[in-house]
């Protein structure tokens, strides 16, 4: 990080703006915090971002930053910073905390300690229910008043349809958006990994895509019944991804994100019975796999989350069946999606980082985060074509429990500017005299 | 591959048996006529047994029944081998018991495989006597344990490890040296 | 001679090549003939110490260990969950460690997780012996089938093997399934269509719902036991229903070849999955099954013992 300096001109980037259709190369000044016409910016630094791409900061709408209850995992402090090395400017910190996001002290907490130890945006977002129980609904609107931008009871599901009815209708007024975490629990069990070949073959108990699929069903009713946004979160299964398409098509205020290890990884993963590929939902089969990706190109998927999930060493180094669900991913989303869709030829860049920026500010709303003039100057600054293996060592999030390491990918993140400041910083090589 | 020398040619190993069966038949055929049984060890003290039998029935006319001893459960060295020894077939078709038992093998080394077979034939039963038939005694014994019986007495480099063959048909029966590789050990 | 065994462990039978199981199976056809002798012991295991690590209670299995530990003269240490420190929150790998602290040799191991052996097979220097893992692999019942198989047919290859019951929480079936399959036996599994998945069918096993085209043309008929502590939801009416639909039964018998052989791997409920004519009858190789366990393990000990360095 750089204290003090806060004016740059960053000459020759290939700026993609998905927000206005930009790809073009060009300078971009940054004075004050706010992006500005180069040439009037005083006393810049320069940096030379010769074949380098700068986009709008890349928002994470499903990140675990596990404080307060879970420091051992990771911290506001760890969280951010990896999110900035991620190439993120701003993330949607889950409130399954403990104490949960389901008042407005713990908002107010949030707030203050991001103040401090915060190194990029953090949007809060309160729970559904209190104590994410899926029985009374919180106090969604104190939980506004404190300043959330979004709803979610993630990690558990709504099984109540009649309190879910409710709960959409009473967050519309207060216009925020239900994040889901999808899943009928009858059909889960105590299931933890995919049902399918792999789950038969190893004795394992599964989690049906039916119980995903419900749920989706599910929330697009009452998306169309209440008129409002509903955003299916880590979505998994094909036969989910079906549903929305259609939804979608009829005007439904439903959304979807997917995931870079639901992008990249398959159910055969768990027979190294390796607790770094067990997360919910699950890895799923290719053939799920493959329709993510077919609706991550038809944008029928408008965002790419990582689903962050911290967890030390000592509590995912036990039998696969006793292992918390959840992996990190704030570091290795946009490498991993590079690789696997840019340069797999299923996106173009303006369409992977509209993924990234475009989708999760319609979820949440977010007006002027464009590269337009005025705007905060949140950049994300990456190489798209760099080669190297992920080392977990690397990793600025406290946690380690990845499938990813050792995985050679193509592109890499080499800046994060938040509101002016260079809060990730790989470009001292490009720094011009 | 290591080069292989032949020490002792067919006729040289048929030599060597009908030394072991004139002294065998002079133990037991002589004077007291005792019943007695061959045990080979595997895996070349098996055919040595076989071969062995023949020769002391067309000497004495008494065909002493023939066993195979395995004694790979009764080795001491489980682990400190590179690979493991694979157990052969034991078929013990006499009575152990109160019998005359001659254990056959075909090179007498360390000792270390008849203080295995020793232990093994004893939990078959409480033999009357054992006693030990060997084709070559290379005199390097690390036991208190030495053959009655002896075809032919060697003296063989400790960087050697001597190999006998038998083929079905007697014609190419043969004891070999080959160079031990540096981190070996003959067991 | 060397052998084609070079395992420290014995984790599931989908690792093995064909050849290591039919290596595996011929150690145990000398093994066998040691309990048959008046000295019923080898001293092939002499000063190695053995762990019979239980976290999910066992008797048969257990009892069998410790028996051909016994008999290839190991030292043996029995842990059971009930008593271990598991239940004072250390995690499993710490008892492990401990337990490897004092110089044990080998882990026999059942553990009520899929994979679990494999964890702790990565996790330490002594050699691990699969008991039993969830509903995963229990290696050495699919090896005792296999020896009783072969020792009552002469072979297994081209043979018809049918496993009937609850196949969906059964480690005796995927074991069983795996060797079979490696050993060019045909497998169809058979049972009701909520205990019998047919992901099955895309490792080449042919699924069967209904009793008699699943016994027709078998040449081996391997009965699983109804687990009732697994089946903790709705899988099939009653005890009854299943009887008078999956049991085998003195009549079904008219429906199969007079040499098919039945198998189970114990303990049996009797009258649900199979009856008591049929389980006592003179197909019936359940007992022998049981005699043959011994020798299986005594050899899969053996060798993998052989095959720890430390």
């Amino acid at each position: 990080m750089i204290e003090g300096i806060n004016n740059f001109i960053l000459r020759n980037a290939r700026v993609i703006d998905p927000f206005t259709g930009e790809d073009s190369v060009r300078d971009i000044g940054v004075m004050d915090g706010v992006l500005v016409n180069p040439e009037g910016v005083l006393n810049p630094l320069e940096i030379d971002l010769k074949g380098l791409v700068a986009a709008p900061g890349f928002i994470d709408i499903h990140v675990h930053l596990r404080q307060p209850g879970k420091t051992e995992a990771e911290t506001i402090a760890t969280g951010t910073m990896a999110a900035a090395a991620g190439g993120f400017t701003g993330i949607v910190p889950m409130p399954n905390t403990s104490p949960a996001c389901d008042n407005a002290s713990t908002i107010e907490y949030l707030r203050r300690h991001t103040a401090v130890d915060g190194v990029v945006r953090v949007y809060p977002c309160g729970t559904l229910t209190k104590n994410y129980a899926g029985e009374e609904m919180a106090p969604i609107g104190s939980l506004k008043n404190a300043g959330v931008m979004a709803l979610s009871d993630d990690g558990r599901c709504v099984q109540n349809h009649d309190l879910m009815r409710h709960i959409v209708e009473y967050a519309k007024q207060f216009e925020l958006p239900i994040l889901d975490h999808c899943e009928e629990n009858y059909l889960k069990g105590s299931g933890y990994v995919h049902e399918g070949k792999w789950s038969v073959l190893l004795g394992m108990t599964g989690i049906p895509s039916a119980s995903e699929a419900l749920m989706v069903a599910r929330d697009i009713m009452l998306a169309k019944l209440v008129d409002w946004k509903i955003h299916i979160q880590h979505i998994s299964a094909k036969d989910s991804v079906e549903l929305v398409r259609r939804a979608r098509k009829e005007g439904i205020k439903i959304s979807a994100e997917a995931t870079p290890h639901h992008i990249a990884l398959t159910d055969e993963y768990i027979k190294r019975y390796d607790t770094n590929y067990k997360m919910n939902p699950p890895l799923r089969s290719e053939e799920d796999r493959l329709a993510i990706i077919e609706a991550l190109a038809d944008d029928t998927i408008t965002v790419i989350a990582t689903d962050h999930a911290p967890h030390t060493q000592t509590s995912k180094l036990v039998e696969f069946d006793q292992a918390p669900f959840g992996i990190i991913g704030l570091e290795t989303a946009l490498p991993v999606t590079l690789t696997e869709l840019y340069h797999a030829g299923v996106l173009s860049l303006p369409q992977l980082i509209s993924k990234f920026t475009v989708g999760p500010a319609e979820v949440l709303g977010l007006r002027n985060h464009s590269l337009a003039l005025g705007n905060p100057a949140d950049i994300t600054i990456f190489d798209p074509d760099f080669e190297y293996v992920i080392d977990k060592k690397q990793f600025y999030s406290k946690s380690r429990n990845t499938p990813f390491a050792g995985m050679t990918v193509k592109g890499k993140v080499r800046g994060t500017m938040v509101c002016g400041r260079l809060v990730y910083d790989d470009l001292a090589e490009q720094r011009m005299a | 591959m290591f080069e292989r020398e032949i020490l002792l040619d067919h006729a040289a190993v048929n030599a060597a048996i009908a030394r072991l069966a004139d002294e065998v038949v002079g133990e037991f055929c002589g004077c007291c006529k005792e019943k007695f049984a061959l045990l080979g060890i595997h895996r070349q003290g098996v055919p040595l047994a076989s071969r062995l039998a023949r020769m002391v029935a067309e000497r004495c006319g008494y065909a002493p029944e023939v066993g195979m001893l395995d004694i790979s459960m009764y080795r001491d060295d489980i682990g400190m081998r590179k690979t493991l020894p694979k157990i052969n077939v034991t078929d013990i078709p006499f009575d152990v018991n109160d019998n005359n038992i001659v254990l056959v093998d075909d090179i007498f080394s360390s000792g270390r495989t008849i203080r295995a077979a020793l232990d093994a034939i004893t939990d078959y039963g409480r033999p009357r006597t054992i006693r030990l038939a060997v084709l070559v005694d290379r005199h390097a014994s690390e036991f208190p344990i030495h053959p009655d019986f002896t075809g032919v007495d060697m003296s063989v480099p400790e960087d050697f490890k001597l190999i006998a063959e038998f083929t079905p048909d007697d014609a190419a029966d043969a004891v070999y040296q080959v160079r031990w590789q540096s981190d070996k050990k003959q067991g | 001679m060397e052998t084609v065994w070079t395992r420290k462990d014995l984790l599931s039978l989908y690792d093995l090549s064909a050849d290591e199981i039919i290596f595996l199976l011929d150690t145990a056809e000398e093994f066998k003939k040691v309990s048959e002798r008046n000295v019923k012991k080898v001293p092939a295991l002499r000063g190695k110490t053995v762990v019979n690590f239980f976290v999910e209670p066992s008797t048969r299995t257990r009892v069998s260990f410790e028996l051909a530990e016994q008999r290839l003269s190991a030292d043996i240490i029995n842990v059971q969950a009930s008593t271990s420190s598991l239940k004072k929150g250390e995690t499993l790998l710490d008892t492990i460690k401990n337990l490897e602290a004092l110089q044990v040799d080998l882990f026999v191991m059942r553990h009520a997780s899929p994979g679990a052996q494999y964890f702790i097979a990565e996790n330490t220097k002594c050699g691990v012996v699969n008991a039993g893992d969830g509903a995963h692999s229990h290696p050495t019942q699919a090896l005792l089938d296999l020896f009783t198989i072969r020792e009552k047919k002469g072979h297994i290859d081209g043979l018809k093997v049918t496993i009937l019951g609850d196949i969906l929480h059964s480690r005796v079936a995927r074991s069983n399934i795996w060797g079979l399959l490696k050993l060019g036996a045909e497998v169809t599994v058979a049972g009701p269509p909520t205990l019998v998945p047919r992901e099955f069918e895309s490792i080449g096993v042919k699924v069967c719902h209904n009793l008699k085209d699943a016994v027709r043309d078998a040449d081996v008929v391997n009965v699983l036991r109804i687990q009732h502590e697994r089946l903790n939801a709705s899988f099939f009416p009653s005890d009854s229903e299943y009887a008078s639909f999956y049991g085998i039964k003195p009549g079904i018998l008219d429906y199969m070849k007079p040499d098919t052989i039945i198998m189970h791997p114990g303990p049996i409920n009797r009258d649900v999955e199979i009856s008591s004519a049929v389980a006592d009858g003179s197909r019936s190789v359940i007992l022998e099954q049981v005699t043959n366990g011994l020798a299986v393990r005594m050899a899969v000990l053996f060798l993998v013992a052989g095959c720890v360095k430390k």
